[in-house]
């Protein structure tokens, strides 16, 4: 027995190290944009700031440079996600209630959607776009975004509305409940984790994505943060290294406070396999 | 009546996922240009496109290198999501959170973000890289410049691993103590334990994510865009960038749909094989 408590010491001082080492690993591309942040005079090296300052936050917190940016991208992400989230009630609805004659197929064809690399589509969107008039709106990447993430939104949700017994359900329609005022009273109360979990990561998604607003707008008045972080960063990336690390590390925030906020129930939920989360 | 409520849903998604792809088929056969006379009064002309995508050295340089990109990205992910999640259980759980929360932090970071902080890793002689081979005192490297491919899919890798992480860790919870036991007791190593017990065991998950991390792959445009833009040269454009490149910078609209459409193509497979696991997985689990 001692020989097998020591062993365990053992295997654990080494499983120690070797995640120092791994987290060490991960942390050091990150760790530039935190110092250089809050450093006026940063350059690209890794150093502490000699002063440490809000200079670079407040050269960078103008309408032009990051609050119409900022503003433009909780547009798209919250609008993106309260569509998804809507219609994707609407849709999980009869598929997780109803024998429908072509139900599994049709779950088949969206989890078979949802894996499909957006990339791929964004030229004849493009031309798309440009037909009906969608170019260059912050109306077209939502509408779009929002085709883009309901596949996976629909599956996630029918996977959450399976999960609510429907005898509830059935009690309230014996006591003279409309199908309308069930779902409206009785579901989507008990639903609220899961559709709190669909917005957030379709916000996550939407807020981090760069494609597909790259593609679709031109006026610099309608870039979200992710195409005026590469603007900006195109433009002065050379000279002010403070700035852009300000710029970026208030872009990334949100999504981090976000994420960790709901971390204990989308590894219950979301990640457990067959659960398809998008990378 | 009852399957009203599936229409909005299905609408935009027949809209924005079936009409592009058979708009890219067809745009694929046209000569459509971003602007000017073509961009009007584009003309069908067949197969032309793929004539010439196929003919050009460039495409089949893409197409390698999309190979070595997701081929490596995927295995490395795997690879080191899998160690990560399997060291996790034995460490200090302390540690075990600090890990886990810097990996995951790498990986909900935005993408044009996790570009940028590369590229001011990798990028000149004062970069963090250099600064940390000064301390060891290895020689300055340009990685972004002399090992384009390499840095991306590094980036990547960097990036993707905390998706596998998850994933493995859920599958290792299910792996019972009880087998991992009889296999200790039978003698068999850690190294037995892992290759004969556990990964079998999970075989089912390795193969789903293993798909998954491959369709993920296979469409990253933005951190290759924002830290060498394909470049030097041509020597990290992917399929993606070369789409792009086609499409805007040269303003081939049909030729850059007939990539769209190659690219199309690759998903496709991918996403029926990933349909085809995720059946099984349903039948297994009832």
């Amino acid at each position: 027995m001692a020989n097998l408590a020591k062993a365990k010491t053992r295997d654990r001082l080494a499983a120690d190290i070797a995640l120092t080492f791994v987290a060490i690993a991960f942390v050091v591309p990150m760790v530039w944009m935190v110092l250089a942040a809050f450093d006026a005079e940063a350059t690209l090296a890794i150093q502490l700031p000699a002063h440490w300052s809000l200079t670079n936050f407040g050269a960078i917190l103008t309408e032009d440079v990051a609050i119409r940016p900022f503003m433009n991208s909780v547009i798209i992400s919250a609008g993106t996600s309260c569509l998804v989230v809507i219609l994707a009630l609407f849709a999980g609805y009869p598929l997780s209630r109803y024998r429908l004659r072509y139900g599994k197929q049709y779950i088949y064809t969206i989890v078979f959607a949802s894996a499909l690399p957006i990339t791929a589509i964004m030229v004849p969107i493009y031309v798309m776009f440009v037909h009906i008039g969608l170019v260059d709106t912050l109306a077209g990447v939502i509408v779009f975004r929002t085709a883009a993430e309901l596949p996976f939104a629909v599956w996630l949700m029918k996977g959450f509305m399976d999960a609510i017994p429907t005898d509830l359900e059935e009690a309230a329609w014996t006591e003279g409940a409309s199908r309308m005022e069930g779902v409206a009273y009785i579901v989507v109360p008990l639903l609220a984790p899961g559709i709190a979990t669909i917005f957030i990561l379709s916000f996550i998604e939407n807020w981090g994505n760069f494609f597909v607003p790259f593609i679709l707008l031109q006026s610099r008045d309608n870039y979200p943060m992710a195409v005026s972080l590469y603007s900006f960063f195109g433009e002065y990336g050379e000279a002010m290294y403070g700035q852009l690390a300000a710029f970026a590390l208030l872009y990334t925030a949100p999504t981090l406070l976000v994420y960790f906020l709901i971390q204990k129930p989308l590894q219950k939920g979301g990640l457990r396999l067959g659960g398809a989360v998008k990378a | 009546m009852r399957i009203v409520p599936l229409a909005p849903a299905t609408l935009m998604i027949v809209a924005f996922f079936l009409v592009p792809i058979i708009w890219a088929i067809y745009t694929s056969m046209t000569n459509l240009g971003l602007s000017g006379y073509a961009a009007r009064n584009p003309a069908f002309i067949g197969f032309e496109n793929y004539y010439y995508l196929f003919t050009d050295p460039r495409t089949w340089a893409a197409l390698g290198r999309t190979a070595v990109f997701v081929g490596l990205s995927v295995a490395g992910q795997n690879i080191v999501g899998f160690c990560i999640a399997y060291v996790r259980q034995m460490a200090t759980p302390a540690i075990q959170s600090l890990a886990s929360v810097i990996v995951i932090t790498a990986w909900v970071v935005p993408e044009v973000v996790a570009g940028f902080l590369w590229y001011t890793f990798l990028r000149g002689d004062e970069s963090g890289m250099n600064q940390i081979f000064d301390i060891f005192g290895f020689a300055h490297q340009q990685w972004l410049l002399t090992a384009p491919l390499a840095a991306v899919i590094v980036i990547n890798i960097w990036r993707g691993c905390a998706f596998s992480m998850l994933v493995y860790s859920a599958a290792l919870q299910d792996v019972s103590s009880e087998v991992l036991e009889a296999a200790e007791i039978d003698g068999a190593g850690r190294m037995q334990s892992i290759f004969g017990v556990i990964l079998p065991i999970i075989r089912p998950v390795i193969a789903i994510n293993v798909v998954l991390t491959t369709l993920n792959t296979l469409g990253v445009f933005g951190i290759i865009w924002i830290t060498t833009a394909g470049g030097p040269g041509t020597r990290s454009e992917t399929l993606p960038l070369l789409m792009y490149n086609q499409a805007y910078d040269f303003g081939l609209i049909g030729y850059g749909s007939s990539i769209a459409v190659l690219l199309l193509g690759f998903g496709v497979i991918a996403s029926l094989i990933y349909v085809r696991l995720f059946k099984v997985g349903e039948a297994r689990n009832g």
